[in-house]
């Protein structure tokens, strides 16, 4: 394991030539960053495009590449563009009132059967559905920190948001997903 | 509700801290229990397709910016190549169109032109214009059947000047060098072996035995016998008397009419009939002047007749005569000598001395009334 080249170091062979090293890299990377793509937009084939476009995007700038940050970080900041520009196109981003509103839908049953035991299942369908209900900002900063593992740094880093607003993202995502699942 | 949501904000700073730090929070967790979806083996090919494809279309890129010049490799050569295209075109184009000047192809006619008459196919001495060829192979025997010549010095004298009018071109010019080195090496052997050679009966034992004289030129280190003192002078070597064959002519035959002297310009037909004609008339010319000949039978043979020539006729000469055959007269005697044969009744022997002038004289004219003898 400790001759295992790390993203970067596998990148930077790719593009030097090493197709193999894009063969391991994208085995590495890419559950993570379709699953990222899919939390986004609802659409299978649109994220599978957005999917695409992104290693198409990561393939052309290979040459580019700095090691200046992770490759993950890399590779799903060039998704995250490309599902902001997705997304404007498709709808108006919703504002924190409109997401507030939102939640406030979702809570209400619960809170109106708060003797209801949830089971697993039920509680990753609400989770699910809280997801699809979350801002963008906030539900890319949440799948940044859930599913990617991401940091606050490399959050701010792939959303080009400051460190404070991906924190304050991050809250408000998460306190609504918590009390959708709370309640 | 104060109290209720205070405890609650606590647990949620403590949970929302939790999920900020540790990779395994409970959010983390049941987020984990969701499906999670990959991308399809298609979707996994194309994109691996792709970007080997980047590789692959890098690689030739690569390879086109490492050789650019390659392309340009004809377009190098290309001007060269042009250059010497036009220079092998316009050098063709100048010896196209190039003034004519004389070569071997426009003189040697001349030489060819004159129509061997019958007699010479038995008479290999008899040879008219000898060309370079001929020259050359009958150098040797020329130069010894000159020795013993049967005719009059002041005959040699002028079949010599009259030779190399044919023999001009560039190539017969340089053919003659080399006859005349052959001559030499053999002027040795044509001194002692001469007599037999002349003693024995051939045709040119007859009167045509003066034809060598013709090419006397080609053999002028042979040893000859010493010229009258009047007699011309040699000719130049022919190395350093390069002209038209016309013009040597017209050099040697001072008294030629004026359409000989300039024929260089004309056609080689009418150069040949030129000089023809500036032979007849050098040789009226000759036999005009002074008194007619003396025509006599011979006692001995009715169809020979004896001939002389008295007076001024040729210089250094003062008498002349002979008998013919064989002795080969002047031209103008040698007509009359035929008209007398006829007149006599002699006509096979007119045609043989006839006959015997065209193969001594190849470029005469013969007469009308002569010609019912041909």
């Amino acid at each position: 394991m400790g001759t295992e080249k790390t993203d970067e170091e596998l990148m930077l062979a790719y593009a030097r030539g090493d197709a193999f090293a894009f063969d391991l890299l994208y085995a590495r990377c890419r559950g993570m960053l379709y699953r990222f793509i899919l939390r986004s937009v609802p659409e299978r084939a649109v994220a599978d495009e957005l999917f695409q476009d992104t290693w198409s995007r990561a393939i052309q700038a290979r040459s580019r590449y700095r090691v200046e940050a992770k490759f993950s970080t890399w590779l799903l900041q060039i998704a995250h563009n490309l599902i902001v520009d997705h997304l404007r196109r498709q709808r108006p981003q919703a504002d924190a009132e409109e997401t507030e509103h939102v939640l406030g839908q979702l809570d209400a049953p619960d809170h109106e059967r708060p003797e209801e035991i949830l089971s697993d299942f039920e509680q990753r369908r609400r989770l699910q559905l809280a997801l699809e209900a979350l801002p963008d900002d906030q539900r890319v900063a949440f799948l940044l920190r859930v599913d990617s593992g991401l940091g606050l740094e490399e959050i701010a880093r792939v959303t080009g948001a400051g460190h404070e607003t991906v924190k304050s993202r991050l809250r408000y995502a998460f306190a609504k997903i918590r009390e959708r699942l709370a309640e | 509700m104060s109290d209720i949501k205070k405890p609650s904000q606590e647990d949620f700073d403590a949970e929302f801290d939790a999920f900020l730090r540790e990779e395994n929070s409970r959010m983390a967790q049941l987020y984990r229990k969701l499906p999670h979806a990959e991308p399809d083996a298609a979707l996994d090919a194309r994109v691996r397709a792709q970007a080997r494809q980047a590789l692959r279309q890098h690689s030739e890129a690569a390879t086109t910016e490492t050789s650019p010049r390659q392309p340009s490799r004809p377009r190098r050569w290309l001007p060269a190549f042009g250059a010497a295209a036009t220079l092998v075109l316009v050098a063709g184009l100048a010896w196209r169109l190039a003034p004519p000047t004389s070569s071997p192809r426009e003189t040697a006619p001349a030489v060819q032109v004159s129509p061997p008459s019958p007699a010479q196919g038995d008479n290999p001495a008899a040879t008219p214009a000898p060309t370079s060829e001929s020259m050359q192979e009958a150098a040797p025997a020329q130069a010894a059947a000159e020795v013993p010549a049967r005719t009059s010095q002041p005959q040699r004298e002028l079949r010599r000047s009259m030779a190399p009018q044919a023999p001009s071109s560039p190539t017969a010019d340089a053919a003659k060098v080399r006859a005349k080195s052959s001559a030499d090496r053999s002027a040795g052997a044509a001194t002692g072996a001469a007599a037999p050679t002349l003693a024995a009966p051939t045709d040119a034992a007859k009167p045509t035995a003066f034809p060598p004289a013709a090419n006397a030129p080609m053999v002028q280190s042979a040893p000859l016998p010493p010229p009258p003192p009047h007699a011309a002078p040699p000719p130049p070597a022919f190395a350093a008397e390069p002209s038209a064959p016309v013009a040597a002519e017209q050099k040697m035959m001072k008294s030629a009419p004026a359409p000989a002297a300039t024929p260089s310009i004309a056609p080689p037909e009418v150069a040949i009939e030129n000089r023809a004609e500036a032979k007849q008339a050098l040789s009226d010319n000759m036999t005009a002047d002074g008194p007619p000949p003396i025509i006599q039978p011979d006692s001995s043979d009715p169809t020979r007749y004896r001939w002389e020539l008295a007076g001024n006729r040729l210089p250094g000469a003062q008498t002349r005569s002979g008998v013919y055959p064989p002795d080969a007269p002047p031209l103008q005697t040698w007509v009359a000598i035929i008209r007398t044969m006829l007149r006599d009744g002699h006509r096979d022997a007119a045609k043989r001395a006839l006959a015997d002038l065209r193969a001594q004289h190849p470029d005469f004219r013969v007469p009308s009334d002569l010609r019912s003898l041909e």
